[in-house]
């Protein structure tokens, strides 16, 4: 990928308090345009590194670029051209949404204060506090302090909006909502989001990176990861006696690996093959041809779940 | 952002420090002027300051026509006026950096194009100018109206008055300076007011056994710990007797000059 085409790009990021080192070397890619999702456990430094990106931190070591600015030196220019919703959402409880929104935009535009207040009212529609715009804050719920968030993240038209857990704190149809907003602000804007809800990445985001105690473990577009996640499993249900059957699945060059579960007088198998075009075409016969009843045959569906929990063991081990 | 969506707005061009500067001092204006607040404080002030030297300015001009000596209104002021006020400002203003820091308001305005510089300046100056206006000139220029119409002083020469009024304004804005750099330093609310206390208690009670502590204090900005023996700097301009040291007005200064200094030096090392 040329540097170029690069929104974030970091060499060796690294941030240590005292003895602790909250992230010890990241190389992070971050392409234009994508909805680029950054997971990791708890204190795994996802919060570390976009406070060092968005100059709240200094960093320890190695360094980066947003935008083609330096993330230390051109700190302030980095910030007139992004938007951040931090995970903790804090603003003034005294001022009300619109004037929250109003202050937020004056940041960035000196007027003229009618397009600054449509500006403000765009934004308050988008993300649907009409009936709450002008009620103070402190009267808000942690959903609505969400909303708030992403709308004053998104008011300056930013080429880079940098999320953390924008959906930790709403209800299903909040997270629902704010998934439909992250879909389209992304026609303009690049989404770099930290988050835990590994089911929301795999609706929206286009590109993952893992990291696992302060380093990066994996960074790929989301159906790499999820196509390479390593065998393809079959779930099959069956009845009768087996036996002969597993031994003969077993031997065949194709199948890597056989996991046998028995519960009701039901037994489901997960065969795991190397060659999926080769399981397709025999493995159903091979078990009808031994005289077994298959009363469900498919082909388990890797998540994003397996797939982050499998790389998070696999960095530890 | 699309070049037409650019053309309608108008960009914010303040450069180097100055970013973020007049957005923030707006920001911080409102909470003062377009609130309450400034009303609250105004009353408070008024009540501390005004109402407590009306009723000695009344005792004292009762005394007069009784030919008694009346209470010592002067130094008084120097005391409800001078001493109260900067407690009020450690407990106003001991919020103002570490309750932004603590709360998080502060990271997120500094994930604005904002400079520390200038969130560290626009505290500074809008506080300064809110806590003085309510706290000191407005109480001040009652309390000049009230002793030239009710007390048996009578007029003062204005300028006099105005030079007294100015010891007092440049003591409070040191203890502002003061409380905004501790907030910059310390984590906790507890820490700036202990502080500050202590600070100012060794300048209230330390001259009785350092007496070289009076130089490099502001108490004689507002306050003589020895009336009979040296006047403080109001004392003087009041009444036009000669200036004791002009070393503590000096000191003042020079010390609210570093107190900035620090305060911005700090903030701009802070991590969130």
């Amino acid at each position: 990928m040329d540097t170029h085409d690069l929104v974030i790009s970091t060499e060796g990021l690294g941030k240590s308090f005292d003895e602790v080192h909250a992230l010890k070397s990241l190389d992070l890619r971050v392409p234009q345009k994508s909805i680029f999702a950054f997971l990791g456990t708890n204190g795994a430094g996802k919060t570390t590194t976009i406070k060092l990106l968005l100059g709240l931190l200094k960093p320890t070591r190695g360094g980066g670029k947003i935008l083609g600015m330096d993330i230390v030196r051109d700190s302030v220019d980095i910030r007139a051209r992004i938007g951040y919703l931090p995970q903790d959402t804090r603003f003034y409880e005294h001022m009300t949404a619109r004037q929250t929104l109003a202050y937020t935009a004056q940041f960035f535009y000196a007027g003229p204060q009618s397009e600054i207040n449509k500006r403000v009212n765009e934004m308050i529609e988008l993300v649907g506090l009409e009936g709450k715009a002008d009620r103070p804050i402190k009267s808000f719920s942690g959903g609505e302090r969400q909303r708030l968030g992403i709308a004053q993240a998104e008011i300056n038209y930013p080429d880079l909006l940098i999320l953390d857990e924008p959906a930790a704190s709403l209800d299903p149809q909040g997270r629902r909502d704010v998934l439909e907003v992250m879909s389209r602000l992304s026609k303009h804007s690049t989404i770099f989001y930290c988050t835990h809800i590994l089911d929301d990445v795999q609706k929206v985001s286009d590109r993952v990176a893992i990291v696992n105690q302060g380093k990066l473990v994996k960074q790929a577009p989301i159906q790499e990861l999820l196509s390479g996640a390593g065998d393809v499993t079959y779930a099959i249900t069956l009845t009768g006696d087996a036996q002969n059957a597993y031994t003969q699945v077993n031997q065949q060059q194709w199948v890597s690996g056989v996991e046998s579960k028995t519960k009701d007088g039901q037994t489901t198998w997960f065969v795991s093959v190397t060659d999926e075009s080769a399981a397709k075409d025999r493995l159903l016969n091979l078990l009808i041809s031994n005289g077994l009843n298959v009363l469900n045959f498919s082909r388990k569906e890797q998540n994003l779940e397996d797939v982050f929990l499998n790389i998070i063991e696999g960095s530890r081990k | 952002m699309s070049a037409n969506t650019l053309n309608q707005f108008q960009l914010v061009n303040e450069k180097g420090w100055k970013r973020g500067l007049g957005n923030l001092l707006q920001g911080e204006w409102s909470s003062w002027f377009k609130s309450s607040r400034w009303w609250k404080h105004s009353l408070m002030w008024f009540s501390i300051v005004n109402v407590m030297m009306g009723t000695m300015v009344f005792a004292s001009a009762d005394a007069a026509r009784k030919g008694f000596e009346g209470p010592p209104v002067l130094f008084m002021y120097g005391i409800f006026g001078g001493m109260f006020v900067a407690i009020g400002v450690m407990i106003i203003m001991q919020r103002v950096m570490v309750g932004e820091k603590e709360h998080g308001t502060a990271a997120w305005v500094l994930s604005k194009p904002v400079t520390r510089t200038a969130f560290v300046v626009s505290r500074l100056v809008v506080n300064s100018a809110a806590i003085l206006l309510t706290s000191v000139i407005v109480p001040g220029v009652i309390f000049y109206l009230t002793l030239g119409w009710y007390s048996a002083i009578g007029w003062l020469f204005p300028v006099g008055f105005a030079a007294a009024l100015l010891m007092f304004v440049l003591h409070t804005f040191y203890w502002i300076a003061f409380v905004v750099m501790m907030g910059t330093l310390l984590e906790s609310t507890g820490g700036v007011i202990g502080v500050s206390m202590f600070l100012f208690s060794t300048f209230w009670y330390g001259p009785a056994v350092i007496p070289g502590l009076i130089y490099i204090s502001p108490l004689l900005l507002i306050f003589s710990p020895s009336p009979d023996l040296f006047n403080s700097l109001p004392g003087s301009f009041m009444t036009g007797d000669p200036v004791f040291s002009w070393l503590p007005l000096i000191s003042t200064v020079l010390s609210s000059v570093i107190f900035i200094a620090v305060a911005i030096w700090r903030f701009n090392r802070q991590e969130f």
